[in-house]
């Protein structure tokens, strides 16, 4: 029944070769596989922090590291994760299947996303740098003040501060350049609702973005005043209140956590139905559950600070409304067991890790509602209990969604299919290693292990479960090393996709693989929801499957694409962004640095006075 | 380094796991519409609370059942001396066991009930800083709406889990069978809506007790029998000061790490920090509660009963460095054996007579006193000698634990601190530059002599 992979060599890539042709690129295909290399990169410095971590907590009055070192570390390593991991990769994704999704040849904007995508990497490398330039940030990811506005002697908090800024700017320009994309840029006949639902979840987190990434940047803004230009906006002594920095981080925050989670349900929401052989269960309820999670991520910051002292009322209200939240989280849940339901399922890698995603996230959901139990959660707060919760969350259900992603996904970008003999390997380690580091974690808060603390003394019953978790940490450790070398070893070896080796339901598959640099020689016109399975297939009487008789042509690399007009390649994105990058490096320097700073000035100018006089487009024809 | 007891009870949780599979396997799982569980787990909060959920319903089953629930949860308190076997979970499971196909529902929810008691029995919850195992009545009640969220949840988990599990075991594809033509459904609403409800209705049995709770711990406690105490959150240690319990000259009672409470007694905790933003948190007694510099924040402490063994807690807000080492102890005493401790503690420190002592007194006026402080009988009266920039050290003989309760006051630990205090607990002395900002205490280059008689004076003063 399915559409055999065409034979012969994997086709190559198409449009310019070489380093430059991809610094300068505006491709939206190439900055997405840029955002995927560099989230892996910064996934293995990531896992390295956390590899240290578990080393130094693997036994009571660990010596592995000094208290100084432990901080910096599961400081890098949230920030790393959040920042430079989950968010580009979700980015990555975004960019390369967004417009083809949507039957478009490129985004609004291209010359803006190459600037995001440049800001994002600078600034990923900004942060990283700190480790060698006194110290990187030590005030844990969440940077509460007073502590982070304490000692303004070193620049470590700087770091976060000017680093989170600039991240932020590049992920601001992104959520606009995405929402224009969508909202003008769809093909014929494809209306908001025939969109994917990896779509439809990209452009609410977008908007979630959009809305919460201006609240945090004042409040970067406000620690960076308070640290270098003797403002008070958090000094308790000068009569301010230390939780405004917490009530702007987690209006930030929260949605934060639906921006790294929507976007792997939308992968899992496509990945489902194919494997399933069966149409996406009341596609529009997960749609809409998805919109409503973005909605009320807005209505539950405050769940991050029950024991701050906000006064009973608030308590119940934050804590009435992140309970409510579990109603849409649970309708997905469901909506994804029913779309398995009287399918065909087929256990290939990317259905494994799609599944490995539910069963995981269900439990890091439960655990939710357990924070949700404000009493309860007095308890819980700060504990091991919430890392558990949240790795759960975030590395079951975010990290599992998106790696099932790139099994999907990689004969579309390369050309060739990932290994799927080594892919189970990956996913039944992978699973095994997560979860004897993290379920754990859940009996050592309860246990009163708080969290972010550098050593443990004995007697305390933490060491048993911390050994484990170690153990565990170690056995991800093997997972992402066969990992990588699947990645490899398939970049080189792998059997060959063809255009569509999933059988699979969206417009992408409708492309060659590698898919052309002009994406569609004919823009698609869309007729239904799940369009391209439609071309394939047709229901019976009885709604069962059939195969159309007439099938769709494969698409084929046209041999002349100059009819198609794209983009230009543009230097003035990439020069942008490093312009701003220095001028963050001047910033931390205070006031020497200014000088630095405006050097950085003047090269961003440079590069928005390049980029506004730049013709559009070349005339290549 | 793996501790037996743990893999026995791990043993357990197997046993029960694998006897629930079986009996789901044996009876198809299936719930009846007006779940009897529901109906028991609501009941005791509109009762207010007559000891929990399980206790209601279990009381007088032949003796297997404990306040807590099952005769299994009570013996891991006891030492495991009722042993579980398999025969035992059979017994209970006879007691509700009804011939039908289905599964009972009570028996869903026995099980349910004893396996995720038992898995976080296994290990977790039997530390002494457990938030499972309260000896407060302020933690109780905290446990209570956890037993609760717990049971649900794991309800929960079993029949999604269990759905998703059944789902792609029945309609995987099996090798060969290549002609599946899967129907194709596209939805229902009739089921969206009902899994819309259900999740709802579950959310609000748990709302009630959610709401409940949070007034409960949020009340501040009021009336003559109440002690209060003051706590200042400083990096990184703990100040306690009683300000009711004051000596002839109106001198308040000040200790540091170590809080003395009176068992079955109101004590209303006034916290802020000297700071940045700390956490108090003694699970045992109560959840945690921030102490943010400008603001006080309240906490209600009310333990069951007097032990000798102190009560463990430490900081829960990230607070810098030696986060991981601001730990306190809470020592739970009769009242007659409080107001003895309170009646010592009043008294002033003496100059020692001992020569090398009072050598240790001199150096403690020149150098310690900086931030220090003491209150002293000199000739001229009771004075109190010193900032009170760090721990007050007028009774800091008579301290179990010193450096944020993190180590034990004994004369080897002791003139190791004074020597050099960063080599035992990391701090920032060298950032001690501005006013105020404290990051820890300074090695002060002092010779062997001088801290062998600081250490004597500091031991003397008990």
């Amino acid at each position: 029944m399915t559409v055999e992979a065409a034979p012969g060599p994997a086709m190559t890539r198409t449009g310019p070769k070489g380093v430059w042709a991809w610094v300068t690129t505006v491709d939206h295909k190439r900055i997405g596989l840029m955002y995927a290399v560099s989230a892996l990169f910064f996934f293995l410095t990531g896992g390295l922090e956390a590899l240290l971590i578990r080393l130094q907590l693997a036994q009571a009055n660990g010596t592995i590291l000094s208290a100084d070192a432990y901080n910096q570390l599961f400081t890098m390593h949230g920030l790393t994760m959040v920042f430079l991991v989950v968010m580009p990769i979700a980015a990555g994704f975004t960019n390369y299947f967004l417009p083809i999704m949507i039957g478009a040849r490129d985004v609004a904007f291209p010359r803006l996303n190459a600037f995001s995508f440049w800001l994002f990497l600078f600034s990923g490398i900004f942060l990283a740098s700190s480790f060698f330039l006194g110290g990187a940030p030590d005030g844990a990811w969440t940077g509460y003040s007073p502590l982070a506005t304490q000692v303004k002697e070193y620049i470590r908090m700087d770091f976060f501060a000017l680093g989170a800024q600039m991240l932020g700017i590049a992920s601001l320009a992104a959520a606009v350049n995405f929402i224009t994309t969508v909202f003008t840029m769809r093909a014929p006949g494809m209306s908001l609702l025939r969109m994917p639902v990896f779509v439809w979840m990209a452009l609410v987190v977008q908007f979630l973005l959009l809305f919460s990434l201006p609240l945090i940047g004042i409040g970067l803004f406000q620690l960076y005043f308070d640290r270098n230009l003797g403002t008070v906006f958090y000094a308790a002594a000068a009569g301010a209140d230390p939780l405004l920095w917490q009530h702007l981080f987690w209006l930030f925050g929260h949605p934060e956590v639906y921006v790294l989670i929507l976007p792997a349900m939308g992968i899992v929401s496509d990945i489902l139905p194919t494997f399933s052989r069966k149409p996406l269960f009341g596609y529009s309820f997960v749609v809409f559950a998805g919109i409503a999670i973005g909605f009320m991520g807005f209505g539950v910051w405050s769940h991050h600070m029950f024991t701050a002292g906000m006064g009973p009322l608030a308590e119940v209200g934050f804590g009435l409304a992140t309970m409510l939240i579990a109603i849409p989280t649970g309708i997905k849940v469901f909506n994804w067991i029913g779309t398995m339901w009287g399918g065909d399922v087929r256990f290939d890698t990317p259905m494994l890790f799609s599944v490995g995603f539910i069963a995981m996230f269900v439990i890091g959901g439960l655990s939710g509602v357990t924070h949700a139990m404000v009493p309860s959660d007095t308890q819980q707060h700060d504990s091991y209990y919430v890392v558990a919760h949240f790795h759960y969350v975030l590395f079951g259900g975010a990290i599992f969604g998106y790696v099932a992603g790139v099994y999907y996904w990689f004969g579309k970008w390369t050309g060739r299919m990932m290994n799927e003999k080594i892919g189970k390997w990956h996913f039944w380690i992978m699973l095994l290693g997560f979860n004897l580091t993290f379920a754990p974690m859940h009996f050592l808060g309860l246990n009163g292990m708080p969290r972010r603390t550098y050593r443990y003394g004995e007697g305390l019953g933490f060491d048993t479960w911390n050994l484990v978790s170690t153990i565990g940490a170690f056995v991800i450790a093997i997972a992402v090393l066969v990992f990588i070398y699947n990645l490899v070893w398939s970049y080189f070896k792998g059997d060959v996709a063809g255009n569509d080796p999933w059988d699979g339901r969206t417009l992408e598959w409708s492309t060659p693989s590698p898919t052309p640099l002009y994406n569609f020689d004919v823009v698609p016109e869309v007729h239904g929801l799940d369009d391209w399975w439609h071309r394939k297939y047709d229901e019976d009487d009885e709604g069962r499957l059939v195969l159309r008789e007439d099938q769709p042509e494969p698409a084929v690399l046209l041999e002349d694409a100059s009819h198609i007009h794209l983009p230009s390649d543009s230097f003035y994105p990439v020069l942008t962004a490093f312009g701003i990058v220095i001028i963050g490096y001047g910033l931390l320097y205070v006031p020497v640095g200014f000088w630095f700073a405006g050097l950085g000035a003047l090269v961003t100018l440079w590069g928005f006075f390049g980029w506004s006089l730049e013709p559009v487009a070349k005339e290549t024809h | 380094m793996l501790d037996v007891g743990c893999a026995w009870r791990w043993c357990l949780v197997c046993g029960v796991a694998a006897a629930g599979v079986h009996g789901a396997l044996q009876s198809s799982v299936s719930i009846g519409a007006p779940n009897p569980c529901v109906v028991l787990l609501v009941e005791p909060y509109i009762g207010g609370w007559r000891g929990g959920p399980t206790a209601s319903y279990f009381h007088g089953t032949n003796g297997m059942i404990s306040s807590k629930g099952l005769a299994w949860v009570s013996c891991r308190r006891r030492g495991m001396r009722v042993p579980l076997t398999m025969e035992t979970f059979r017994r209970v499971n006879s007691r509700f066991h009804t011939p039908s196909r289905r599964m009972h529902p009570r028996r869903l929810f026995l099980f349910t009930l004893t396996f995720s008691v038992l898995v976080l029995s296994a290990c977790a919850g039997n530390g002494p800083q457990s938030a499972i195992e309260p000896a407060g009545k302020m933690a109780e009640n905290i446990d209570k709406t956890w037993d609760l969220v717990l049971m649900l949840a794991t309800i929960v988990f079993f029949l999604v889990e269990g759905a998703l599990v059944v789902t792609i075991w029945k309609f995987r594809h099996k090798k060969g069978a290549d002609d599946v033509r899967p129907k194709q459904i596209h939805g229902n609403t009739a089921v969206e809506i009902a899994w819309t409800i259900i999740p709802a209705l579950i959310l609000a049995i748990l709302a009630v007790p959610n709401v409940k709770g949070i007034l409960e711990i949020r009340t501040v406690p009021v009336g003559d029998d109440v002690l209060q105490v003051q706590v200042i959150g400083h990096q990184w240690w703990w100040e306690f000061r009683y300000p009711d319990l004051v000596d002839d000259q109106g001198n308040v009672l000040v200790t540091a790490n170590e809080l003395y409470i009176p068992e079955q007694t109101r004590v209303n905790l006034s916290m802020t920090s000297a700071d940045v933003i700390h956490s108090f948190w003694v699970p045992k007694l109560n959840g945690k509660r921030d102490l943010v510099p400008g603001k006080t924040s309240n906490l209600t402490l009310i333990a069951d009963a007097a032990q000798e063994e102190p009560f463990f807690g430490q900081c829960a807000e990230f607070c810098g460095l030696s986060h991981a080492d601001m730990r306190i102890k809470v020592y739970v005493k009769s009242v007659a054996d409080f107001d003895a401790w309170t009646a010592a503690q009043l008294l002033p420190a003496q100059i020692p007579t001992d020569p090398i002592a009072k050598a240790g007194y001199d150096t403690f006026v020149s150098t310690c006193a900086a931030c220090h402080a003491a209150t002293v009988q000199t000739p001229n009266g009771v004075e109190i000698i010193g900032k009170p920039y760090a721990p007050n050290l007028t009774h800091f003989g008579s301290r179990n634990t010193f450096g944020g309760a993190t180590f034990e006051n004994t004369t080897e630990l002791l003139t190791q601190w004074i020597h050099d205090p960063s080599s035992l607990k990391p701090m920032n002395p060298d950032a001690n530059i501005i006013p105020e900002r404290i990051l820890g205490m300074p090695s002060f280059g002092l010779t062997d002599a001088a801290v062998a008689e600081l250490v004597a004076l500091l031991e003397g003063w008990k």
